[in-house]
């Protein structure tokens, strides 16, 4: 399964961001921990509804879930509409947010 | 007889925009339209007391899905900037609150999926008030997002066979050039403090980007801040009044009293000010006004 990370660097060492939105970027991984591929938040300044272009964003990657600090209910509707699971109250940087998600430390969103 | 549209703008929320409007067609002689255009918080009915006698709805066209002909190939919300659709491989969510009725979705849609639907963005109420005055205001709905269709369905309902004031938001951006497009005149209120000043000019810009005369009211008129003079004076923009920072005027506002009726000096003044609109608007330009 394809994980996307919100993140405020572009590499899997990088912190993770607190916002779903208005991240620089969207780190996506595996389980194992390998680095897929990393999309830019093109939506991030979107004047409004940056939460709704993301979750497209992370539609279209195929990712499954989410792994990210908050995120408002407009851009969570659609991803759940997609079947993709949304974690929230997720920080630290990637590979410890992907330690704990494994350990089932984070509760879904919503 | 020259029927002028004339908006009374400011640029700095708080300078009198209101005051001013509403003594403009107070002054009147003759019968004239009065539009608050302030759609957020009209409030100019405080002034001029209307009678409202007619309410009406107004909407706007948002997309409305077609799951019978829609493939889900994204491109509505792909091509959608203000990010109102998204599409999930399930359904197309549609976040009308963001939709600015752009029609992109439903031109382009390759399937014709996206139809539309009225969602209503606010009120238009009108009436008399006093005698000669024919009164509109827009009211926009609770949560509608964005005020400038609302304006120009205000807008739609001026007569050409007399002269009308609008009364205009405050501010330079969307609502403003919205109330601004297609008028004869801008009255612009200011105040004699820097704030006055820095957004007199933001103002001023946005008149001679739409090719709009301007003509400069400063309320609360103070003789020791004299740099607004000297920024109409260096722009050739007339000040066509200076209404006195007056303790008077101050508690008859406060009492939703206009100014013109307690300082009947005023009324003239503001007669004077639409005789000088009705000359500039008519194209006998007087070049230098004198005041």
């Amino acid at each position: 399964m394809k994980i996307a990370v919100s993140s405020t660097g572009s590499g899997i060492d990088s912190p993770v961001e607190n916002r779903f939105g208005r991240c620089n970027y969207f780190v996506i991984i595996d389980e194992n921990g390998n680095h897929l591929e990393t999309i830019e938040n093109e939506a991030k300044n979107s004047p409004h509804g940056a939460g709704i272009a993301a979750a497209q964003s992370i539609i279209n990657s195929g990712a499954g879930a989410v792994l990210t600090g908050k995120i408002g209910p407009k851009a969570l509707q659609p991803l759940q509409s997609a079947g993709i699971k949304v974690y929230v109250g997720v920080d630290g940087n990637i590979s410890q947010a992907l330690e704990k998600f494994k350990q089932g430390k984070y509760e879904l969103a919503g | 007889m020259n029927n002028p549209i004339i908006t009374v703008a400011s640029g700095k929320g708080g300078t009198g925009k209101t005051t001013v409007a509403s003594c403009l067609a107070l002054s009147a002689s003759r019968p004239l339209q009065f539009f608050d255009c302030d759609v957020e918080e009209p409030n100019a009915s405080i002034f001029l007391k209307p009678e409202i006698t007619h309410t009406q709805d107004v909407t706007m066209e948002v997309p409305e899905i077609d799951y019978s002909k829609c493939t889900l190939c994204g491109k509505c919300a792909e091509i959608c900037m203000y990010n109102a659709l998204a599409v999930t491989g399930q359904e197309v969510l549609t976040f009308t609150e963001l939709c600015h009725s752009c029609g992109g979705c439903w031109v382009l849609c390759p399937e014709n999926a996206v139809n539309t639907t009225d969602k209503k963005i606010g009120i238009i109420q009108s009436g008399k008030a006093q005698e000669n005055i024919h009164y509109s205001q827009g009211q926009l709905e609770v949560g509608a997002p964005t005020t400038p269709p609302l304006i120009k369905a205000v807008k739609n309902e001026i007569r050409e066979d007399l002269p009308a004031i609008l009364d205009a938001p405050p501010g330079t951006s969307c609502p403003v050039v919205e109330a601004l497009e297609d008028t004869h005149f801008a009255l612009l209120v200011t105040e004699p403090t820097g704030m006055g000043l820095n957004d007199l000019a933001l103002a001023v810009e946005l008149t001679r980007v739409l090719n709009i005369p301007c003509g400069v009211i400063i309320n609360r008129a103070s003789e020791t801040y004299d740099k607004i003079d000297k920024y109409c004076e260096e722009k050739n923009i007339p000040v066509l009044l200076k209404i006195p920072a007056d303790r008077e005027i101050a508690a008859a506002y406060s009492q939703g009293t206009a100014p013109v009726y307690i300082k009947p000096e005023l009324k003239k003044e503001f007669q004077k000010i639409m005789e000088y609109i009705e000359r500039v608007t008519s194209g006998e330009r007087t070049g230098n006004h004198q005041r």
